[in-house]
């Protein structure tokens, strides 16, 4: 209850900062930006305000804000539509995923860079044969002298041929009975010899995904994260920070925000914004209650699931509400909203499949019932 | 919020300890008398009206919190309206009448006239559907001026009381088989007195509360019929092992848990406004909207888990799933609620939606379990 004003003051902030911006014309409002949105000097002048790594330790570039603060600091930029994509991965999983797991040289030589928006960090941990079933990842590392030599394929990389590193999930030794044992992450520098990088086309018409084959990579020890070994439990950790949060649920809110404005909607597209309205009133008041349990401490993985679980289905919502809305209407619906509902529409059968399927969640929440 | 806690584990005892006697007696008359007198008694009937008025001097989240028990449990008594009613008639500055009491929040969505003679109104016609009116002693009824004539406003809102004795009934009952009934007044009207503007005892406000009560009641049952349809899950076997093993169940129970969720989320905070009085209307009518929604996957969800042995009247799903179906549509439905929180929304623009969604509130908000 005490963050209140101080979450008051800081959503202030982050509003009349993309009041300047949006003002410079420095963007203009994207649906899915945490994904599309691209740009790495709108995460540099981020970096400048204190905006990344706003929890962090401040003698590792971040602000020891609490997790409310970042997350209003998050919704804010989210509903605005702004593009955070370039410092997305790093910022949400990868520095907490150092704070718990990383060595202090790990952590002096990513975390202030990363909080500056000046280091971007890929997520390496699907692979051709590996979506919904991670713990069958095939890239293998074998031990040599000095480090590691990595060799095999990830894919759904988003943003590599844009980052500076990706944190993989490799094999570190051969696989078991016990599949989720002998998994590791490490560090690949993007720029290493034997790593190739390789923008994925989506429908929608470009390239945030990419695959990223790696031939003999050379991988310093000192680049491994954790304990080899022990990268499923960290890699799970991870995902509750991957699932929880409001791009969840708020990647087509600026289309929904245009809807809203729309001058005479029938009946039916007001029942409906009105639904939507609520449901999104719900979860937003369900994630903040994620966040507090991750204050405290705890790893809400049901919770996180199910939030992610709600959150991708309603954002699919909210693209059919707009189409049904605006669908037949000759008039009165402006460029700017038909473009948002284009590329919600080539976006949306995304939601549902992104940082674990709807099946996988369902079944992680149905398992935990009752227990 | 540990108040809360104690307070709902110490109702849920005194209903659990009644409810199979309650239950028989209501499958012969509609509704436990018993179960009323002692909800009486014990003050549970006045939660929120302070004690200089009779009341019980608790708060409208200690009653948001009972009202969630009683759904929980499907406690075959009124508790809403009568709790309803005597915050009603505190706010007007009337004592707390003694006998069950029913409600009408607002006269004008139902076929009755407003009349002054000699500098007293009196309302006359019928009311219609009136939940547990049949066994309710005296009916309150308030009214805005959109019932009064346009050329000759009243002074405020107005509030009568009428015994249910002076009136005519025609037997009814909603889908859960409570007494729900049509209403005749009496062919003289009823005396209505006028409420300071400003008062609680204002019919848009009885009216939120009202829709609030049938939010609160569906979140204790939406939790219950979880609850249930999981263990169910655990224990029914087919194929040689229990059904919760199978992805196509976990689908299910995982769908409604998620509904569950986010029904207890906006509910709980639309208790928290309309208690501060920020914006009460809008999440009342947000948490109506959601809760009556996700009754609809409970209903479906929580009759395919339990297969046919569900459907029985020996069962107990269908106290939960057939008060579901009356509390979705009582103070108006999903689809009422929906469009009228649609119209406010677009109205005052995206802005002011994004202030609603991220305000203050969201943080005061309790566990929500039962």
């Amino acid at each position: 209850m005490t963050a209140a004003p101080v979450g008051t003051a800081i959503r202030a902030a982050v509003r009349e900062f993309l009041r300047g911006e949006r003002g410079r014309g420095s963007f203009s409002a994207s649906v899915d930006s945490w994904v599309l949105g691209h740009s790495p000097s709108f995460s540099r002048a981020l970096g400048e305000r204190g905006w990344l790594g706003m929890t962090w330790p401040k003698r590792h570039g971040g602000r020891e804000s609490s997790a409310y603060e970042r997350f209003v600091v998050i919704e804010e930029l989210l509903a605005a539509g702004a593009p955070v994509a370039a410092h997305w991965i790093a910022d949400r999983q990868t520095g907490p995923l150092l704070l718990r797991y990383g060595t202090e040289e790990q952590r002096q030589r990513f975390l202030p860079s990363i909080a500056r928006g000046e280091l971007f960090i890929s997520a390496g941990m699907s692979e051709p044969d590996s979506g919904s079933d991670l713990a069958s990842v095939r890239t293998r590392a074998d031990p040599v002298d000095g480090g590691w030599k990595v060799t095999g394929r990830k894919v759904w990389s988003s943003h590599a041929h844009r980052s500076h590193y990706m944190l993989a999930l490799v094999r570190t030794s051969p696989r078991q009975e016990d599949r989720h044992v002998g998994l590791s992450q490490v560090f690949i520098d993007l720029q290493a010899p034997g790593v190739d990088v390789r923008p994925i086309e989506v429908m929608a018409g470009e390239a945030h995904f990419a695959e990223v084959t790696l031939d003999s990579v050379h991988v310093p020890a000192s680049m491994v994260v954790g304990e080899v070994g022990n990268g499923w439990r960290q890699v799970t950790s991870e995902l509750a920070y991957e699932r929880s949060g409001p791009e969840r649920y708020l990647s087509t809110f600026v289309l929904f925000a245009e809807l809203v404005r729309l001058e005479s909607l029938d009946d039916r597209a007001v029942t409906e914004i009105g639904s939507v309205a609520a449901r999104l009133w719900g979860l937003r008041a369900l994630s903040v209650r994620v966040q507090e349990l991750i204050e405290q401490g705890r790893a809400p993985d049901v919770e996180a699931a199910l939030v992610k679980d709600l959150g991708s289905r309603l954002e699919g919502e909210i693209v059919e509400v707009a189409r049904r809305a605006t669908v037949d209407r000759t008039q009165g619906v402006n460029p700017h909203l038909r473009r948002l509902l284009e590329v919600a529409q080539l976006s949306a059968p995304s939601f549902t499949l992104r940082g674990g399927t709807v099946e996988i969640l369902r079944g992680i929440i149905a398992r935990r019932l009752g227990k | 919020m540990e108040d809360q806690d104690s307070l709902r584990s110490a109702f849920s005892a005194v209903i659990t300890k009644q409810i199979d006697d309650a239950r028989q007696e209501a499958t012969e008359s509609g509704w436990s008398q018993g179960l009323w007198r002692c909800f009486e008694e014990e003050g549970f009937t006045v939660v929120a009206v302070p004690e200089t008025a009779g009341g019980s001097g608790g708060t409208l989240v200690d009653l948001a919190t009972m009202l969630k028990v009683a759904g929980y449990h499907a406690a075959p008594a009124p508790l809403a309206e009568p709790n309803v009613a005597a915050w009603a008639l505190a706010g007007a500055g009337c004592d707390v009448i003694p006998g069950p009491l029913a409600v009408v929040p607002d006269a004008a969505n139902h076929p009755v006239k407003l009349s002054e003679v000699a500098g007293e109104w009196r309302a006359a016609g019928s009311l219609s559907a009136v939940p547990w009116a049949g066994c309710s002693d005296s009916i309150v009824v308030l009214a805005g001026d959109a019932v009064t004539p346009k050329e000759h406003p009243a002074s405020g809102p107005l509030l009568g009381v009428v015994a249910r004795a002076e009136c005519e009934l025609t037997p009814g009952v909603n889908l859960a088989g409570e007494p729900c009934e049509d209403v005749r007044l009496p062919p003289d009207g009823v005396e209505m007195m006028t409420v300071p503007n400003g008062s609680q005892a204002h019919p848009a406000a009885v009216q939120a509360l009202s829709v609030l009560t049938s939010a609160l009641l569906m979140t204790g049952s939406l939790r219950r019929v979880l609850d249930l349809s999981v263990l169910y899950a655990r224990q029914r076997e087919q194929f040689g092992r229990p059904i919760d093993r199978f992805q196509a169940v976990q689908q299910h129970l995982a769908h409604l848990a998620g509904g569950v969720e986010q029904a207890e989320a906006i509910v709980d905070t639309a208790v928290v406004e309309f208690g501060a009085e920020l914006r009460g209307e809008m999440s009342v009518l947000a948490a109506k909207t959601c809760a009556a929604e996700v009754a609809q996957v409970a209903i479906s969800v929580g009759h395919q888990i339990h297969g046919a042995i569900g459907m029985t009247a020996e069962h107990e799903l269908h106290h939960h799933t057939r008060r579901l179906m009356a509390w979705r549509d009582v103070y108006g439905s999903e689809i009422r609620s929906g469009r009228e929180l649609g119209r406010l929304i677009t109205q005052m623009g995206p802005d002011a939606l994004w202030e609603l969604l991220t305000g203050p509130s969201s943080l005061l908000v309790s566990d929500g379990q039962v």
